[in-house]
């Protein structure tokens, strides 16, 4: 259960770091832009990329669940 | 919608659930809507179509509400999940494959779209409003695909269900009652309301179970109720446990596939006890997790489901805070 909890903190945590990293270097590097439009796509795609590297994130949650369930279940052999 | 709307719809879904709930649990026999409840050690066979009964209610409640004045968001509310509850029903009463199964499930958005319930300019906590014109009507799309294959997969013992998804819908009532959007709010609790009746008959030992009906219901209302209250995010912190459920599915799987086609299973029964399954090559998901060390009962499992659901609940609330002062 303390290891379900961890995983859940590490992933919300993770994912409120991707948020700042948004508005703190994202927004203001697409703002030194001056076509609207290449702004605008610089934006929605680093902030996609940011995203998918989250979702990459969660799959390795998911790895050290999956071997910590191996381990454990070794351990308890 | 006033305060007398409130007190009438809300325990309206409550009873019309619990009456419906009782009446299939009592009255559908047939073959076809039966299913084993294999985590008993006498197997009992149980109607699998209970979603039915929270299905009706939360929708009578809902066309009541549109009925009494409502927009496009009102109708959506009604239609969308709809739309979701009877693809269940139709995965309830024949296997779907496993890749049609997904995009059946695109259709929800599809009423969204159509009726232009939604706002292409999300408000995301600690960054403010983005303009995402032309991907955000795919992404509502995908939305509904994503989430109820999340919700699906944690419905899998007694109660499970309703456990882990009121604190969420809670979680998503208040947060949109605090945004000013009455109607997504309304829908929270009709729905909540509505499983807390069904409950009843769904708890351990259940006599009903909920069927891809009800779990797709919830899903398409938790999605449709984010889109419209327009908090994508909050939503998403607070389907935690469910996301990562379905991502450890995925994982161990090796992709999309029907856990019906596996013979490998992530835990087993053992003198009506829940055991985490001692093969590495086992699926992996919350349950098994939660009854590595010890194996549990049922109910015990269902409990640690919803604790893990109040948990990221909170998480969803806190972002909300820390992100409020540039949300709105």
């Amino acid at each position: 259960m303390k290891t379900l909890l961890a995983l859940i903190t590490v992933a919300w945590v993770s994912l409120i770091g991707i948020l700042i990293a948004i508005s703190t270097i994202i927004l203001p590097l697409a703002q030194g832009i001056e076509s609207s439009l290449a702004a605008s796509l610089l934006r929605v795609s680093l902030s996609l990329v940011l995203f998918a590297v989250w979702l990459v994130w969660l799959f390795e949650l998911a790895f050290y669940a999956s071997l910590k369930s191996r381990r454990g279940r070794s351990d308890q052999k | 919608m006033s305060v007398t709307g409130y007190a009438l719809l809300i325990p309206l879904s409550f009873l019309v659930s619990l009456a419906l709930s009782w009446v299939i649990a009592k009255h559908v026999r047939s073959a076809r809507l039966m299913g084993v409840d294999v985590h008993k050690p006498d197997r009992p066979r149980l109607p699998k179509i209970g979603g039915l009964a929270f299905t009706a209610s939360y929708s009578a409640a809902m066309l009541l509400n549109w009925l009494m004045g409502g927009g496009a968001v009102e109708l959506v509310l009604v239609i969308s999940p709809l739309i979701a509850a009877a693809i269940g029903l139709l995965e309830d009463l024949r296997e779907l494959h496993p890749v049609i199964k997904p995009l059946l499930l695109l259709l929800p958005g599809i009423p969204v779209l159509l009726l232009s319930a939604y706002n292409p300019y999300p408000v995301i906590p600690l960054v403010g409003g983005i303009r995402i014109t032309l991907l955000y009507p795919l992404l509502v799309l995908a939305a509904y695909t994503v989430v109820a294959n999340a919700i699906n997969s944690v419905d899998v013992l007694n109660g499970s269900l309703v456990l882990s998804t009121l604190p969420v819908l809670l979680l998503l009532s208040a947060v949109s009652w605090l945004v000013g959007e009455e109607a997504p709010a309304l829908a929270s609790l009709a729905l909540g309301a509505s499983l807390l009746g069904f409950l009843k008959y769904n708890w351990y030992p259940a006599r009903v179970f909920s069927g891809n009906i009800g779990s797709n219901l919830v899903a398409a209302v938790i999605t449709t109720v984010a889109i419209t209250a327009r908090i994508e995010v909050i939503t998403l912190v607070a389907l935690l446990p469910h996301i990562l459920n379905e991502f450890f599915i995925i994982v161990s799987m090796g992709g999309l596939k029907s856990g019906k086609a596996f013979a490998a299973r992530p835990i087993r029964v053992v003198r009506g006890m829940i055991v985490s399954s001692p093969r590495p090559s086992d699926p992996i998901t919350l349950v098994r997790l939660i009854t590595l060390q010890n194996p549990m009962g049922e109910a015990s499992v269902s409990k640690r489901l919803a604790l893990l659901s109040v948990y990221s609940s909170m998480l969803a609330l806190i972002t909300y805070l820390i992100g409020g002062v540039r949300f709105r």
